[in-house]
């Protein structure tokens, strides 16, 4: 058998090609991996916002957008006096009202859309995973933003700090907190007090109330909505409204696959190109070595050592690049701001597709250099 | 007899043509003679050299190499079989660049069940042989084209291949580097008893063989 040093002795022959094959599979490997990496922490996002125990009262025909919806204000208190067996902590019970805005928050001169989410004490009950990082919770003329709002924005995290004054539609606010409620799209809002969303939205309806199921069924708040045909409001499950919301984004994710897909066929092109040209000139050399008495598979299994070497090149700094450069990074789309988890099965997949563009980049040249005669490779 | 060609004909299409390089050859070569084969450009000397050495198949007839029909073998038996019977000097040495002369003289070795202490004891005595033992760590674009040719015959003697076939081995080298390499195959059939197979262009060349056979549109013309 030929020694491993061989093959990797054989990578020196042109440092230039080389470079171009493991650069061709690094950008392959980390277009995959930041694709998959965007679909998975997407997915997750939206997935992770919802609480299975949750139920979402909303206005009848508004079911796929809460930004839409209007109920009455008096639905939680209806709610919460109506049906037994929702969750209650403290005597207090896990309903919570919302209004849920889209609007204008001018911040040091730069007017960015940000969701205003107006809420009341119940909030952090139904939302059982928000923390309140830093500062207090909203006083009249304040409101908290979540810690990746100014990502969404556009603005530097610095931009949004405790004490700095906001302005939304005419009237300033000072932020008085910090919120995260980790992995969820809640982060990239500010959140204020609801009545006083209430009044500078002038309307008079809620967007939403949220409440969280314990010993009722969600067949129990179905039947509350049917009878209660005044409020003509529709309960649809958190998971289920969320899974909608990201069937919706769907789109998006699949362009994001085309473009990544579109640039590493470049790469990927490019790297076969430089490995058919690389192994085929050599084509009498290993026909020598073929006079000599190797056998072709043990020939081809030294390419495949060659080839292997140059894309796991690639590969490892594809690997280096993913977790040390891009892991954690937020990416904000119109719902919000997730962030870019570099996993154990995002890297698998990098490595993978390496793996594999090593393999199949390897069977044309084969074919060219191994397959012919050697009367005919020899001449 | 070492050799023993009976009857052997090579032929190919190529277009709709048939071309015939070798036809109906019959041949003996005795153990430890060292063979010139001459002829023109298309006579069929490198035709029948291939043929030889197993890297070719005749279209018909028998072909007997140290005791093998080889005629019988598959294309992976007949690698098996010059791995063991066959040494191979080509006119462009076709050394593996990136290997010192050191491992390209190892290479056949790779396919022998050896130590590696056996192994390079035998590296060592052919390099030793060709007179190039301080040139081991030498990678190939270090030597001239004589020390190539050299190392490419220490290549093919290390496995101790009782048939060596070389094709035009002084083709690519001047004046005084042909004359030690032939001196060297010379000194190979003398002192170890090795059979060789010369393809060559040069009457001075094909001087140094003890038997030089002359072939003409793939048949045998004379034989002196």
């Amino acid at each position: 058998m030929l020694p491993l040093s061989f093959s990797a002795r054989n990578l020196s022959r042109s440092w230039i090609r080389t470079l171009q094959i493991s650069g061709g599979t690094c950008l392959a490997a980390l277009l995959l991996m930041a694709a998959a990496a965007f679909e998975l922490g997407m997915r997750r996002t939206l997935s992770d916002q919802a609480d299975p125990a949750n139920v979402i009262i909303l206005g009848k025909g508004s079911e796929e957008s809460i930004q839409r919806s209007e109920i009455p204000v008096r639905t939680a208190a209806i709610l919460s006096s109506s049906v037994k067996g929702l969750k209650s902590s403290l005597g207090q019970i896990h309903v919570s009202p919302q209004i849920l805005y889209n609007g204008y928050l001018d911040c040091a001169g730069r007017k960015d859309e940000t969701s205003i989410r107006g809420v009341d004490s119940a909030a952090p009950r139904v939302h059982k995973d928000f923390q309140l990082l830093s500062g207090n919770w909203p006083a009249p003329g304040q409101l908290m933003v979540g810690r990746h709002a100014a990502t969404q924005m556009g603005l530097s995290p610095s931009a949004l700090i405790e004490g700095t004054k906001v302005v939304i539609d005419n009237q300033t606010f000072t932020i008085s907190g910090t919120f995260a409620v980790p992995g969820s799209l809640l982060e990239a809002e500010v959140w204020m007090n609801l009545h006083e969303l209430l009044q500078l939205t002038k309307r008079d309806t809620l967007s939403c109330v949220v409440a969280t199921l314990d010993g009722a069924e969600f067949g129990d708040l179905e039947a509350f909505a049917a009878s209660r045909l005044d409020l003509e409001v529709a309960v649809v499950r958190e998971k289920d409204y969320y899974a909608r919301l990201s069937g919706f984004y769907a789109p998006i994710r699949a362009m994001v696959w085309l473009c990544s897909a579109l640039v590493a066929f470049g790469a990927i092109f490019g790297g076969f190109n430089t490995l058919f040209t690389a192994f085929s000139g050599r084509k009498r050399e290993l026909a020598a070595l073929q006079a000599i008495g190797f056998p072709r598979w043990q020939l081809a299994l030294s390419l495949l050592q060659e080839s292997l070497l140059a894309c796991l090149l690639g590969a490892a700094v594809a690997l280096f690049v993913a977790i040390y450069a891009l892991d954690g990074l937020q990416a904000s789309f119109a719902g919000g701001v997730f962030t870019l988890r570099f996993g154990p099965g995002v890297l698998l997949l990098g490595l993978a597709s390496s793996v594999l563009l090593a393999v199949i980049g390897l069977i044309a040249p084969v074919w060219v250099t191994l397959r012919p005669s050697l009367v005919d490779s020899l001449r | 007899m070492f050799i023993t060609c009976q009857n052997i004909t090579k032929s190919f299409k190529k277009g709709d043509q048939i071309i015939t390089p070798l036809q109906a050859l019959t041949l003996d070569l005795e153990k430890g003679s060292f063979t010139a084969l001459m002829g023109p450009s298309g006579s069929g000397k490198t035709t029948l050299l291939n043929l030889l050495a197993g890297i070719d198949s005749p279209s018909s007839g028998r072909l007997e190499v140290a005791g093998t029909d080889i005629t019988r073998l598959s294309r992976s038996q007949l690698g098996a079989w010059r791995a063991q019977n066959i040494g191979y000097i080509f006119q462009l040495y076709h050394l593996v660049p990136v290997l010192t002369a050191y491992e390209n003289v190892e290479l056949p070795l790779l396919l022998q069940p050896l130590s590696a202490a056996e192994r390079h004891k035998r590296v060592c005595t052919a390099l030793d042989l060709v007179a190039l033992s301080d040139r081991a760590e030498h990678f190939p674009r270090q030597l001239s084209g004589g020390q190539e040719q050299r190392v490419a015959i220490a290549r093919a003697i290390v496995a101790d291949p009782p048939l060596l076939v070389a094709d035009e081995p002084t083709g690519d080298l001047d004046a005084a580097s042909a004359k030690a390499i032939l001196q060297l195959l010379r000194q190979l059939v003398n002192d170890l008893g090795k059979t060789i197979v010369m393809v060559t262009h040069d009457a001075k060349a094909a001087a140094v063989a003890d038997r030089i056979l002359h072939l003409e549109k793939g048949q045998l013309v004379s034989d002196i």
